[in-house]
């Protein structure tokens, strides 16, 4: 329960920090060049797959926005400046392209709203209508579009994507980090001592994710609702438990990403339980490619 | 040249041309593999051809060649892909790469000694890799059946390659605490050799040797290390006394009764000044302070010349920087050596109270010397008996059992 709130908690604070006097939205617009990933699994991508591509053209005044490259549902959009504000085409695989216009913001969030366009009739035609893009971090956003038919909303859709991990040199190992812990320790905490505790897998999962380690991590609902099945000559039985009598528990993981085993420690030696508990480090076996 | 010298030559060659070839290949079994055939090769060119002038990067070259054939002839998918990748890694370095570099052995040595690897698999695999032991010299050394000491090695091999541990020297930051791991591989090799805990033969010199061969090395590499320069000063001062530790019916004969002329001078004389190095560099560590302690005793003409307060003080700071109760227990043994037994008896039951080291016979042996030292015969034999109870080794419990005869008869 204590890591998976962690996680959450720390992605909220992620999506609420940075709310300050900073660059201009075009800036932030050049600031993603490079590859983007999916941060989570969704209906168009699976966490990590390659999302978007972000380059500059026109002597760097507009940026090139490449959406599912490589596929049929490849799509393009283009930003620049117009005066203050920002401007967009949308190259729609629906046969449209959409233009919006943003006005100019010091907030991390850019809104795109609906300014004609080309072989629509915003009335009657399925089109884009109008976006948002949250600059969470330099390596996070946030997007979504809204989609309109019959001149009314129809759809939203919504992409988190992070920048991809650069290439440090040969192709990364991933690694299973498996946190184990006395599950009373965390209620023998005082609440200020839990408080702390949070605040450290905060800026841990902050960190990781800024370095470009981070794949994935959750907590664990206490042993007490964990359940052991087997199948034996084509019967399943299920046990209650496991009660194992060792006093750590599996709490929780992270899965990340790291150059090499001594990468990997380090940022095991990290993990705030690591001071209380221990975390087994596995490497995961690459996937053998199908034939 | 004859079969024999090559195959000593290549025993020499072996670790440096190895260490490159892991470098460049990122891969042990297939370096062991290509190595074994380049040396295939050059046992048949050599002696009609003569010997290359870098023998080292000959065998290098040879066996990458080999790799290169092996790996265009695999044959999975997998392997395919991993062939592509590994032969553009190859055809990047240009041939004159195939210098083995002093670096090489130096990541060898803490990929070897990785803390991610079981403290028994790092030695072997250093054994193996650095001094070239082969399987069944290092099962011997270790006494432990072959196929065990094999498997050890296939496990720590592939442990290296699928959880990815590095072949790089650590960045500063964590040079000294690895450094440390490393060094003590390297004198537990020695010690296992000196006292070897397992087996009837009561030391095994060749381990020594090869300890010593590695410390060494260590020192070529780490020159300023000043721990690196501490442990090769102890190695070689301990293993000065090899000749006088036991008399010529293999008795224990301990360091006051020893005929120094049986020590070693060429070693004393390379200890010694190792010991200065390392005391001059910053605070003295670990290694330094046990070779200082050595020294004492290798610069010492006679066993009534042995300067025992500085002994004892060298004792005290080593036990204030790394407390264990072994080196408490001779900190209490070179106190009444140097203060008066009863002095190092005093410290003894203190330390006896702790419980720290119940069930170890040197308590008991070393409660039961300052006894005898001060002619409390009965209370010795007393001692003496309890350290019979817990003594393993065959030549220490003759040992005691003289002792507790001496002590015993009346007089």
């Amino acid at each position: 329960m204590r890591m998976r709130s962690f996680l959450l908690w720390g992605g909220v604070l992620l999506a609420t920090t940075g709310a300050q006097a900073g660059p201009t939205a075009f800036q932030r617009f050049r600031g993603l060049e490079g590859t983007w990933v999916a941060a989570e699994d969704g209906p168009m991508a699976k966490k990590g797959d390659p999302v978007a591509r972000y380059h500059l053209t026109g002597g760097g005044t507009a940026v090139v926005e490449e959406l599912f490259a490589g596929t049929p549902h490849a799509m393009t959009t283009v930003y620049h400046r117009d005066g203050d504000d920002l401007v967009l085409t949308h190259y729609c695989m629906s046969g449209n392209q959409p233009r919006m216009r943003a006005k100019p913001t010091e907030g991390t969030t850019v809104s795109f709203a609906f300014d004609g366009g080309t072989n629509l009739d915003p009335a009657k035609d399925e089109h884009m209508h109008a976006a948002t893009f949250t600059f969470l971090s330099a390596d996070e956003i946030r997007t979504a579009w809204l989609e309109h038919a019959g001149g009314k909303p129809k759809t939203t859709v919504s992409m988190h994507l992070v920048r991809q991990k650069e290439d440090k040199g040969g192709s990364a190992m991933k690694y299973l980090l498996l946190i184990y812990q006395d599950e009373g320790s965390w209620t023998g905490l005082s609440e200020a001592e839990q408080g702390k505790l949070f605040e450290e897998y905060m800026t841990f999962s902050r960190d990781i994710k800024k370095k470009g380690n981070y794949l994935g991590g959750e907590a664990l609902q206490p042993i007490a609702t964990a359940t052991t099945v087997r199948v034996r000559n084509g019967k399943t039985m299920t046990t209650d438990g496991p009660f194992a009598e060792t006093r750590e528990q599996l709490g929780g993981y992270f899965l990340v990403e790291a150059k090499d085993l001594d990468e990997a420690i380090a940022i095991a030696a990290r993990i705030p339980d690591v001071r209380m508990g221990s975390i087994e480090v596995r490497p995961i076996m690459p996937t053998p490619p199908v034939d | 040249m004859p079969v024999p010298l090559l195959t000593s030559l290549f025993r020499e060659e072996r670790p440096r041309a190895l260490a490159t070839l892991v470098r460049l290949l990122r891969d042990f079994d297939l370096a062991e593999d290509v190595l074994q055939e380049a040396f295939a090769v050059a046992l048949e060119q050599w002696p009609r051809q003569g010997v290359p002038g870098n023998p080292a990067s000959w065998l290098i070259s040879t066996a990458r060649h080999k790799a290169i054939d092996r790996l265009r002839r695999a044959r999975s998918l997998a392997d395919k892909q991993a062939e592509i990748a590994a032969l553009s890694e190859l055809a990047s370095h240009p041939m004159v790469e195939d210098v083995p570099l002093p670096d090489d052995r130096l990541r060898l040595i803490f990929t070897c000694c990785h803390p991610a690897l079981a403290l028994e698999a790092q030695v072997a695999l250093t054994l193996k890799t650095l001094c070239g032991l082969s399987v069944e010299e290092i099962a011997r050394a270790f006494l432990v059946p072959e196929p065990t000491m094999a498997q050890r090695l296939v496990r720590a091999k592939a442990k290296i390659k699928g959880a990815r541990i590095p072949y790089q020297v650590p960045e500063l930051g964590e040079l000294a605490e690895r450094l440390h791991g490393v060094l003590r591989v390297v004198y537990l090799v020695f010690t296992e050799g000196y006292a070897p805990t397992t087996g009837e033969a009561p030391t095994r010199p060749e381990v020594c040797t090869e300890a010593i061969r590695l410390a060494r090395l260590l020192r070529t590499l780490l020159p300023n290390e000043p721990e690196v320069t501490g442990l090769l000063a102890l190695v070689l001062l301990q293993d000065s006394r090899r000749a006088a530790r036991f008399d010529a019916a293999g008795e224990l004969v301990t360091l006051e009764d020893q005929e120094r002329e049986l020590w070693d001078r060429e070693e004393i004389a390379e200890g010694l000044p190792l010991v200065e190095a390392a005391l001059r560099r910053g605070s003295a560590g670990f290694y330094a302070l046990q070779a200082a302690i050595a020294g004492c005793h290798a610069r010492a003409k006679g066993a009534d010349e042995v300067d025992w307060a500085e002994i004892a003080g060298l004792y005290a700071v080593l036990l204030a920087r790394h407390p264990s109760p072994v080196v408490a227990l001779n900190h209490a043994a070179a106190s009444g050596m140097a203060f008066g037994p009863e002095r190092g008896l005093a410290l003894l039951s203190a330390l006896e109270r702790t419980g720290e080291l119940a069930g170890y016979h040197l308590l008991a042996a070393a409660k039961a010397d300052l006894l005898r030292r001060l002619g409390r015969s009965g209370e010795a034999a007393a001692a003496y008996r309890d350290a019979l109870r817990e003594v393993r080794s065959p030549v220490e419990r003759r040992y005691l059992e003289r002792r507790l005869a001496e002590a015993s008869r009346p007089g």
